[in-house]
């Protein structure tokens, strides 16, 4: 009787894992942790080390971003699978792209697929190295058709957002922010990302203000101008081609954002798609947050840096795109 | 145990060497034949030795065949308590060797337990423990976990070889308890994983019907599911007796 009941013994049962449903790899910026997100970083410091929440890569003096890809691709490859990072049904990476670090992130992720990526790229009064780098960084998001939400280091400097119970956020701060907005609605934005991704298009750059509220504003209609206002320097009207809205805000004012939205997106000529995501606030104070994100025709962002790129690669041979397959 | 018998004779390769004795360890079968030496002051002088496990001695009435030598026992009754001792199968040595193999399982085994309950608390640590040595392109959960099944199949299977080859020399009471033993530790290494005092309560006084001892030791629930298995393994070896 007990010899049979034995057998019993060689099974175990298996183990329930519960892993978070979004995944999101700092890369050259601190991280924004965002509640039930599994967020980690990638850093440079004196020394290696390895833990769940940060990987640290020991810094190479002088290096670009083909010294930390040749150098580190292979142990980021085995660390992100390590961390389980794959195993979220909807990743991001956020970069700073004039940082060596944010190529090294790209090349190493293994399946490209539902990963957004939201960066900060250089602009014309970045170093001629930085745009080099972002310009890879670009190409190589390209290529691997990675979904890209870009803002400028000018954009990122002009960001100022006043939110209560933290007060006025200015530039990089202000940035953080949104990326915790985003970071927070990661599967709803992977989403749009897809739909996006099936229309051809890959870049996307934003608009967005938090906090708003009837004091400030008359009318939902009001915001939607302003953000176009905000988008003056990175793309025009006619170059947008989606548009989707993520937006926090009382019940009572959900429909009338929709239809602000709506409205808004009808001077829109050249769009071809558009959606919305609202949430509600559950504090219910008649403040909103609207941020949307715009699908862009063409890469102009990529193309104002290839001189730079051009530059840099024609004195340098390792930095050009095409050493990325020689690495991989 | 060692059990010595008096000889009334002794004839090894021709030659006779009279009155002597001959002493058998139970448990390993080993037989030493001494002889008497000297006139006025005698002493017992070692013959030969014989091991009992390679070849069986041969029994015939009060005489015993121990390869070139013949021995002649006492009395009659002296050469049935021979025969029983050459007959009676090696129980501690079965024993032994038994207790190691299911210990083998058991470290196995818990092993497995903890791998799992580490994945299950915090898998990322868990994976990124293990991610090093996963060959590229494969997933590090399922690695870890199906070479865990493996060992855990490869323990119990070498466990099932060693008590299949060996209990067949003992009665089948005694193998009987041996399996509940298994049984009752595997119970009490899941208590101790799960956490549940009542299970492991019941296990305890289970474990003392089938092998009387002390088992307050590992009654303590702060013990870990690595050394549960074993203390109370052998706890209940310790105190197993063979009737």
């Amino acid at each position: 009787m007990f010899k049979d009941a034995c057998a019993e013994l060689a099974v175990v049962p298996k183990p329930e894992i519960k892993l978070e449903e979004s995944a999101v790899l700092f890369a050259g910026m601190s991280p924004v942790r965002v509640p039930g997100v599994f967020t980690t970083e990638v850093l440079c410091d004196v020394s290696e080390s390895r833990r769940v929440d940060l990987l640290a890569l020991k810094k190479i003096g002088g290096g670009t971003w083909f010294d930390y890809c040749r150098e580190y691709q292979a142990t980021l490859d085995s660390w992100l699978r390590g961390v389980g990072f794959y195993r979220a049904q909807s990743r991001a990476v956020v970069v700073d792209s004039t940082n060596p670090l944010s190529v090294l992130v790209l090349l190493s992720l293994r399946t490209p697929e539902r990963t957004v990526a939201f960066t900060i790229v250089a602009d014309k009064d970045s170093t001629a190295v930085e745009q080099n780098t972002s310009y890879t960084f670009l190409e190589l998001a390209r290529r691997k058709g990675i979904p890209l939400v870009l803002a400028s280091v000018s954009q990122v400097k002009e960001l100022e957002f006043l939110v209560e119970s933290e007060g006025l956020l200015v530039g990089f701060k202000a940035f953080e922010r949104l990326v915790a907005y985003f970071v927070g609605a990661l599967p709803v934005l992977s989403d749009f990302m897809r739909s996006d991704l099936r229309l051809g298009v890959t870049v996307h750059t934003f608009s967005a203000v938090m906090a708003a509220s009837g004091l400030v504003f008359t009318s939902p209609s009001e915001i939607f101008r302003l953000q176009i206002e905000q988008l003056s320097g990175e793309a025009r009207p006619d170059e947008l081609v989606t548009a989707y809205l993520l937006a926090s805000g009382s019940n009572s004012m959900r429909e009338e954002l929709v239809m602000a939205f709506d409205r808004f997106t009808r001077g829109l000529v050249n769009l071809i798609t558009k959606d919305n995501a609202l949430e509600t606030r559950a504090d219910e104070v008649d403040l909103y947050d609207v941020i949307i994100l715009f699908g862009l025709k063409d890469a102009r962002i990529q193309l104002s840096l290839a001189r730079g790129y051009e530059r840099i690669a024609k004195e340098t041979k390792n930095l050009r795109v095409e050493e990325l397959e020689k690495i991989v | 145990m060692k059990r010595s018998f008096r000889l009334s004779g002794i004839l090894y390769r021709g030659k006779s060497y009279g009155p002597g004795s001959l002493f058998i360890d139970s448990e390993s079968k080993k037989i030493e034949i001494e002889y008497q030496k000297g006139f006025i002051r005698k002493h017992q002088v070692r013959l030969l030795e014989f091991d009992g496990n390679t070849s069986r001695p041969l029994i015939k009435d009060a005489k015993v065949i121990l390869g070139d030598a013949n021995v002649f026992l006492g009395s009659p009754d002296d050469s049935k308590a021979f025969e029983m001792l050459v007959a009676r199968p090696n129980v501690e040595g079965i024993l032994k060797e038994v207790e190691e193999s299911i210990r083998r399982f058991f470290l196995s085994r818990a092993s497995a337990l903890v791998l799992r309950r580490a994945v299950g608390l915090n898998p990322r640590e868990a994976l990124l423990a293990f991610a090093e040595d996963v060959p590229d392109g494969r997933d590090p959960l399922e690695i870890m976990i199906s070479n865990s099944d493996a060992g855990l199949t490869r323990a119990i299977d070498e466990m099932n070889a060693t008590l299949e080859a060996r209990l067949k020399e003992v009665p089948p009471e005694v193998s009987n308890r041996i399996y509940a033993m298994i049984y009752a530790v595997g119970l009490f290494q899941d208590s101790i994983d799960n956490r549940d005092d009542a299970r492991r309560k019941e296990v305890i006084a289970f474990l003392t019907k089938v092998s009387p001892g002390k088992y307050l030791e590992t009654e303590s629930a702060n013990i870990g599911v690595e050394n549960a298995a074993v203390e109370l393994l052998k706890s209940a070896f310790d105190s197993f007796s063979v009737p």
